[in-house]
């Protein structure tokens, strides 16, 4: 027999020995613990570079490559409507010019005005035709068969080549008024997406708060109680006593009183204003959307594949709340520097807003800046944008886009 | 400190906040991977899981907000989740560092087996129970010794006596929980 079967039994403990078996660990002595921090530090730092660099490539890879076949439902009535939208825009661009060319015509005093024609034949058989106004004097005499026609009519030809002149440049014009609307056009339907994607944006982050139970506007009365397993190491405020105490191995759910939600459906509605089915926060929420047995009774036993974030218990949503506060560091935007949108096409963008932790304003200096890679997708369900994916990106992605857009 | 005191600090801080939850959470982490790894690893081998446990812990602390508000129970289910990985890799085989006198002290525990005891859990609760009756310092002392493997000379230190002296608690309070294993009916 090995001398150790004794305090042998203790290994592969459960969970809640391990409280008594840490009490009665070795102590881990500054300098221990300082070498054990060294090392940990040195692995962590390289592991976040691999870490980084992972995601990097990954985003490359995703910039340039195309997987899978995403089926993006349309409404039937939106193709009529879009073809129609075209017809008008097009006769309104047709009209446009005419009417421009018209109008320059008018003040450009250039077509002859047209005026009386006077022919009178003589005795001599000599007829002359005069067209007051355009000076054109045609002279035919019949005897010698000689026609004469005078210097005004190359005035008259001129006359008629300076209205060819005239049609060009109205046209020139009517292009370049049309391509400058198109540019204002292009221009301030930019500047909305900008806008609209940012607003989004901060929407979808406080959509994210409130789903993790920061700035949630309230409770509703009572409290659910639910008894876990101790090897999950649950810890929770006591809402019980509210006595500003932390019990173990339970977990309390509040009712969801929220402006925005008090039901799944409308918990679900609420992400969905912001967020795509496919985005991680949606996909979380319905992990974490779970409905307890019909047996459960308030303070009774639930095993880990009934805990997650909320709780529908008898048709009604709970959530976790989370005791003494849970702080949220706000994120600052500067006007200087707006969201920048790239790889746009009808479907999809990618925009990425630099915002600034901490610090004071004025906030200008982008190397300071945390950039948010955001990716919003044209949501058919709602034919509008909806955020897919968002990701930290490192100081200076951003400003390395914002330099190349200026320059 | 609570899971959202450290997050401030990490944003003010890095280092100072990985401390931190080294401090903090330091033994818990170490009973724990220590729990998974006594039969297979070296001491090396534990600390090296510690660090590495502590490095998933610093970079999901930076990257994952949803842990702040239960930061104990994600580190411990981190570190058991590591150590079990751990100990998958590490060889079955016996590898443990013999101190100079945890031979002197064979045949104090020699003649307790529990072989023939099939509920391990029901044990383990009976056991250290009858420690913890034996009081500070004997329970921690006896437990370093033989479930933490930990010289007299280092259990001396953390206890400020001398390793003569720990020996001789040792031998008492072996003798003492005999008695009271036995009354339980925990014997040869």
């Amino acid at each position: 027999m090995k001398n150790t079967d004794l305090f042998d039994i203790f290994e592969n403990a459960e969970d809640e020995l391990m409280e008594d078996l840490t009490e009665m660990s070795p102590e881990i002595s500054d300098e221990r613990l300082e070498e054990l921090l060294a090392v940990s530090e040195r692995n962590y730092k390289m592991k976040k570079k691999e870490y980084e660099r992972t995601r990097k490539d990954k985003n490359k890879e995703y910039d340039g490559a195309v997987s899978g076949v995403e089926r993006v439902k349309r409404p039937v009535w939106l193709a009529p409507l879009v073809m129609a939208a075209s017809l008008v825009l097009i006769a309104g661009v047709v009209l446009g010019s005419t009417a421009l060319l018209r109008r320059h015509g008018k003040s450009g005093g250039v077509t002859p005005d047209l005026t009386a024609v006077t022919t009178t034949a003589d005795k001599n058989g000599e007829i002359t035709t005069t067209k007051s106004g355009s000076t054109v004097t045609v002279t035919t005499t019949k005897a010698g068969s000689t026609t004469a026609v005078s210097g005004t009519n190359t005035a008259a030809a001129a006359a008629s080549g300076q209205t060819d002149s005239t049609t060009s440049a109205a046209s020139a014009a009517v292009a370049e008024t049309t391509a400058a609307a198109a540019a204002n056009e292009t221009a301030s339907g930019e500047q909305e997406l900008e806008r609209y994607a940012f607003d989004l944006y901060k929407r979808s982050e406080i959509v994210n708060d409130k789903i993790n139970g920061i700035g949630v506007s309230g409770y509703g009365e009572g409290f659910l109680k639910v008894s876990v397993d101790p090897g999950l190491g649950y810890r929770s405020y006591d809402y019980e006593h509210n006595n500003s105490q932390w019990v173990d191995n339970v977990k309390f759910y509040l009712p969801a009183a929220d402006e925005n939600f008090t039901t799944a459906d409308e918990l679900r509605s609420y992400v969905r204003s912001a967020f795509t089915q496919n985005s991680f926060v949606y996909r979380w929420l319905e992990d974490n959307l779970i409905t307890a047995p019909d047996d459960f009774e308030n303070g009774g036993y639930l095993d880990s594949g009934y805990l997650g974030h909320f709780l529908i218990y008898r048709g009604k949503l709970y959530m976790t709340a989370p005791g003494g506060g849970k702080g949220s560091l706000e994120p600052e935007y500067s006007e200087a520097y707006p969201v920048i949108i790239t790889n746009k096409t009808d479907t999809s963008f990618t925009a990425y807003v630099a915002e600034w932790y901490g610090g004071s304003e004025p906030y200008y200096d982008l190397n300071e800046a945390t950039c948010a890679e955001v990716k919003y997708v044209l949501d058919p369900e709602f034919n509008d944008w909806r955020i897919n994916d968002i990701v930290t990106r490192p100081p200076g992605v951003y400003k390395e886009l914002y330099d190349s857009r200026n320059n | 400190m609570t899971g959202n005191e450290l997050k401030e600090l990490l944003e003010a801080s890095p280092g100072e906040c990985h401390r931190q939850l080294m401090k903090e959470y330091g033994r818990y982490v170490y009973a724990i991977v220590f729990n998974k790894l006594r039969s297979c690893g070296t001491r090396e081998d534990i600390e090296e899981c510690f660090c590495d446990v502590f490095t998933d812990i610093f970079l999901r602390f930076e990257y994952d907000e949803k842990y702040v508000s239960d930061i104990r129970g994600y580190i411990g289910t981190l570190a058991k989740r590591k150590a079990i990985d751990r100990f998958r890799t590490l060889s079955a085989a016996d590898l443990h560092n013999a101190h100079a006198d945890e031979e002197e002290m064979a045949e104090l525990v020699s003649d307790i087996s529990v072989d023939e005891l099939v509920d391990g859990s029901e044990l383990r609760r009976i056991l250290l129970q009858k420690i913890k009756e034996l009081g500070e310092p004997d329970s921690t002392i006896l437990m370093q010794k033989f479930y933490y493997e930990r010289s007299s000379a280092e259990i001396a230190k953390t206890v400020s006596m001398t390793a003569s002296s720990v020996r001789s608690r040792i031998t008492r309070a072996m003798g003492k929980l005999r008695i009271k294993l036995a009354e339980a009916g925990i014997t040869r």
